[in-house]
């Protein structure tokens, strides 16, 4: 072995705590790295594998009931792979004594052979007849499904029926039942015949062959099979195509995934500030030896490569140790959220791509980043090198301005002394600063988007005056309804409005999916709509309010535009008058509540009452269970029952997957950022060993060194804390609203985590006084002697 | 025949923060291969500014230097560092041995550096070396452990690993013995004998004794040449 890499080898060793800390500080940035992008890559391709296994439908026609043989003559138009029939049924089922779940029932025509829209089945068997119902199994979280147990099935409009629970299914097309507050299950065609169902229109699924996920293929197949369906005398009533190859949750791994990449990408930049920190300090405290390597030969690219070594040696013994960790924590994070999402993580092996770019990462990129700095502080004359005792006059920032500035201040003469020493080293301050400052400012911004979370779900939440929303499936009449819940003692307010689901109608396109049509009252008090820009609705029967999701949608719609609903077979035009922000909707339009009146049996009717209880009766469960034993007695059609403490729940657990993510990464982030802060705190106090010796040679006491290092970290402290939190809020604003954009396709409200601010100074204050003591008892503990003579 | 060692009209003036300081103004000299000359002066009047500028450690402001009719001055950061490793054997007065490194592995760095010596070849010049300095049971010893005569003579076989023609000395005596001090002279005396050029800087007035040639500065000029 080169007797320089003999020097360099026994330099790390000679210094195993420094050596320690250089290694540990590599680690955990490629700790973070290898984590993240393990989670990444794991689950990225697991919830679209997940995804495709269940062989998405291409479209869906909703038409009337299709005959078999029609049905036959589609499957053999060309680019057509498969076609089945898999109707939806709404209803409600049974949980406890006058507790109801609302559930989504499949219609499955032939469970061992479907091909579209499959899903596995986990435990038990497949419903044999009318009586069984397989259920989806994130179910079990929402009520407490057993199997072979019998449930009561409520289906607005066609009765009752006792369905025993046969199986348990696994479908991970679909969003789990506990964030979403409704079950899936799957039956056969025999529960349709048992209930009676009529006028169930058929939803036909259809998949393609070839440009499977190419919009324009599916739109321009979509248009062949209507024109077809249609020849045969088929009424379409709508059409639907999902975004190809997207899962329902894809926006949300989506917004996750864009944290993940920016944690990841601070955590490694804070990381290679550490690096380039402890390298020169390193390279400071063997200045002498630089020179005289140079003096005996050495080039500065032979000085450089001396130290570029040590680097790669670090990032590769860290990357040995940092890979395999940062792996199992990236998987155990991706089977929590491909738990959370209702995925399975089927492939487990990160790709080959990402390995090698883990240890690319871990390995050559400490290397690569701190080339410029070693090469330039290799870059030293023989001459300054070898006069480098420890002991430098330059004093870099202390102008007269600034020494007039630190004079003005009624300080003690070693409070300004400590003062001035902060300021002495330049070069050293600012990359010390930089380190603290990054991390800082990375782990408040985690704390304000955390903080910015929460206040944006509670500002939706308090705009919801009302604790619960029925929709009935057919209308009541209103004034007979206004009588009857006046009696109820723990209602305190109510509204009633109207529930509708409509298409829009756009010349030459086919209508649109179903959305969401609310018919609300001239006055509302229990919904308070938070307007972007325009108007609320005055209470014309020609205007229409629509929410934020549903311009994302319709991007060519804007204020002031005419747009065409079919609301409950009615084709209408509309005047936008206005958009709301609506977190946590599917795409919804608002119109006066008179519109319901047009439509013919609806008259003096509601289907859809807001309820708000006294506040004084908080057991909310206790009272939707009074209140749905009341519509039992009074035989209201109860379609759906939204609750609105479960409602915020379940967007509570919508975020969990985002939240525990940044709980992690301050984690993370306490343990690089406070290493950090001792390691760069600790080695302005290393170099300066020999200062602090002279200071101890001329009579300055023990007491009075702790004094003027811990001033001195004080200082640092203070700087890197009031400029973190400065730093903090473009970063979060930032990263927040860019998440937000791409989760709910709207801005944060942005807040201040004050505790978060406070924490990182409780973090700066604990750790930069262990950094400042420990060096310093050293120092004390040695003698002046030992003290002068330190290299 | 030209000289080993011509010196014209060296000047070098540093800038500090609020002044110049000329540390040599206008020095002229030379020196004949195989000669030892002893520079000598009080602090501050020079010395080891001129021994940096022969060395090549520092450059000049103004002037000439040759070194074996090579032109120094006009030398660049790593072509310096590499006339100065094949050409030129340094002894400091504190020894700087790197500390992490044996004794024989100090040696080994030169020729590390500059490849003069076959690879295969290296470790057999280094304890060559030893021997000649009569250190060899010391090869594996760390500089930590060896007194401050061992560590000047470590520092002379190091000086001498690329077998240099060119020695320069710092002070290669202020901090030993008068018993070390007499050692070191007598492989100084066998060096030069060998026809090596050695520059020795000393404020010793008992070394300068020792020797015929003499340059002595004061005030950054020379007083007697």
């Amino acid at each position: 072995m080169k007797p320089s890499i003999k020097k360099v080898m026994r330099d790390l060793l000679s210094n195993k705590s420094r050596s320690f800390i250089v290694l540990l500080a590599i680690i955990l940035g490629a700790f973070g790295v290898s984590m993240m992008s393990t989670a990444y890559n794991l689950l990225d391709k697991n919830l679209k594998d997940n995804y495709l296994k269940t062989n998405p439908a291409s479209f869906t026609i909703v038409a009337d009931s299709i005959s078999e043989d029609v049905l036959q003559k589609v499957k053999l138009l060309p680019n057509i792979e498969s076609v089945e029939i898999r109707d939806k049924i709404q209803g409600r089922l049974q949980i406890a004594e006058n507790e109801f779940v609302p559930i989504w029932i499949f219609v499955v025509d032939n469970f061992e052979t479907m091909q579209i829209n499959t899903f596995r089945l986990i435990n038990g068997k497949f419903p044999a007849s009318g009586n069984e119902i397989l259920i989806e199994r994130t179910g079990n979280r929402l009520a407490d499904i057993s199997l072979n147990k019998e449930y009561s099935l409520t289906v607005p409009g066609f009765g009752k029926s006792n369905l025993k629970i046969s199986g348990i299914a696994h479908d991970p097309a679909q969003a789990p039942s506990w964030m979403e507050g409704l079950l899936y299950g799957y039956v056969s065609r025999d529960l349709v015949k048992n209930l009676n169902i009529k006028g169930l229109p058929s939803e036909i699924k259809v998949t393609i062959r070839t440009n499977k996920y190419d919009l324009a293929t599916i739109e321009n197949q979509l248009k062949e099979t209507v024109t077809f369906l249609e020849k045969n005398q088929l009424k379409i009533k709508r059409t639907e195509i999902l975004p190809p190859g997207r899962h329902i949750h894809q926006s949300q791994m989506d917004s996750l995934m864009f944290l993940l990449q920016m944690f990841g990408v601070l955590a490694l930049l804070l990381s290679c500030f550490l690096i380039i920190n402890m390298i020169m300090a390193i390279m400071a405290k063997e200045t002498r030896q630089i020179g005289v390597m140079k003096a005996i030969g050495a080039g500065t690219g032979k000085i450089a490569s001396i130290y570029l070594t040590i680097v790669l040696v670090f990032g590769f013994a860290a990357t040995l140790i940092a890979l395999p960790l940062g792996f199992l924590a990236g998987k155990a994070y991706s089977i929590f959220v491909a738990s959370m999402l209702n995925f399975e993580l089927f492939d487990q092996q990160i790709s080959h791509g990402v390995l090698a770019h883990q240890v690319l990462v871990g390995t050559l990129l400490p290397a690569l980043i701190s080339f410029i700095p070693i090469y330039r502080t290799s870059r030293i004359s023989v001459r300054e090198a070898l006069n480098d005792y420890g002991v430098k006059d330059s004093v870099s920032l202390s102008s007269a301005k600034s020494t007039r500035f630190i004079d003005q201040l009624k300080l003690s003469n070693s409070t300004r002394f400590a003062i001035r020493n902060t300021f002495r080293r330049k070069g050293r301050l600012i990359l010390t600063l930089i380190t603290l400052v990054l991390g800082g400012a990375v782990f408040i911004s985690a704390f304000n988007i955390r903080t910015s979370l929460k206040e944006t779900v509670k500002s939706r939440f308090t705009n919801q005056r009302y604790d619960m929303q029925v929709i009935f499936s057919k209308g009541i009449n209103e004034s007979d309804f206004r009588s009857a819940i006046d009696s109820l003692p723990f209602v305190s307010k109510y509204e009633t409005w109207g529930f509708a689901k409509a298409t829009r109608i756009i010349a030459g396109h086919p209508e649109s999916e179903l959305m969401d049509v609310k018919l609300a009252p001239q006055r509302t008090e229990l919904f308070i709509p938070e307007i972007i820009i325009g108007k609320w609705l005055s209470g014309k029967s020609d205007e229409v309010v629509v929410n934020h999701l549903f311009l994302s949608k319709f991007p060519d719609v804007r204020v002031g535009n005419e747009i065409t609903l079919n609301v409950n077979s009615r084709v209408k035009k509309f005047i936008v008058v206005g958009s709301i922000r609506e977190l946590f909707a599917p795409p919804t339009v608002y119109v006066s509540k008179s519109v319901l009146d047009e439509t013919p049996g609806m008259q003096g009717k509601t289907n859809n009452v807001l309820i708000a209880y006294r506040p004084e009766n908080t057991d909310m469960t206790a009272n939707s269970s009074k209140f749905e034993l009341w519509m039992q007695s009074k035989k209201y059609p109860v379609s759906l029952l939204f609750q609105k403490d479960n409602y915020k729940g379940r967007v509570i657990d919508h975020l969990v997957v985002i939240t525990s993510m940044l709980i992690m990464v301050t984690f993370l982030l306490i343990i690089v950022g406070g290493l950090g802060l001792i390691t760069t705190m600790g080695i302005n106090i290393v170099e300066r060993l020999r200062e602090l010796a002279i200071l101890r040679a001329i009579g300055v006491t023990n007491r009075k060194v702790y004094y003027l290092t811990m001033t001195e970290g004080f200082v640092i402290g203070i700087i890197s804390w009031i400029l973190s939190v400065i730093l903090s809020i473009p970063t979060s604003y930032y990263l927040g609203n860019k998440f937000f954009k791409i989760f709910f396709e709207t801005t944060l409200n942005f807040n201040i985590s004050v505790i978060g601010i406070a924490l990182w100074l409780a973090i700066i204050v604990v750790f930069s006084s262990v950094a400042v003591l420990v060096p310093a008892r050293n120092t004390i503990k040695q003698s002046v002697a030992q003290g002068l003579s330190y290299e | 025949m030209s000289a080993f060692i011509e010196v014209k009209n060296l000047t070098k003036v540093f800038n500090g923060s609020d002044k110049r300081f000329t540390a040599l103004n206008g020095v002229s000299f030379s020196v004949e291969k195989g000669e030892l000359v002893i520079v000598s002066g009080k602090s501050g009047s020079g010395k080891s500014t001129l021994l940096n500028m022969l060395s090549g450690i520092d450059q000049p402001t103004q002037g000439q230097v040759m070194i074996d009719q090579v032109p120094i001055h006009s030398f660049k950061g790593n072509q310096l560092a590499a006339w100065r490793g094949s050409n030129v054997g340094i002894v400091f007065q504190f020894f700087q041995l790197m500390p992490t490194l044996t004794i024989l592995e100090n040696v080994l760095l030169p020729m590390e550096f500059t490849s003069i010596v076959a690879r295969n070849q290296q470790k057999h010049r280094a304890l060559e070396l030893l021997e000649r300095m009569d250190i060899t049971a010391l090869a594996n010893k760390f500089p930590s452990s060896i007194s401050g005569g061992e560590k000047q003579r470590v520092a002379i076989a190091r000086a001498l690993a690329n077998n240099p023609n060119f020695i320069i000395a710092d002070e290669p005596t202020g901090n030993l013995d008068s018993i070390n001090t007499a050692s070191i002279h007598q492989l100084f005396n066998s060096l030069k004998d060998e026809g090596k050029t050695i520059v020795y800087v000393t404020h010793e007035k008992e070394t300068a004794l020792r020797y015929s040639r003499k340059i002595e500065l004061v005030d950054g000029q020379i007083l007697n040449n």
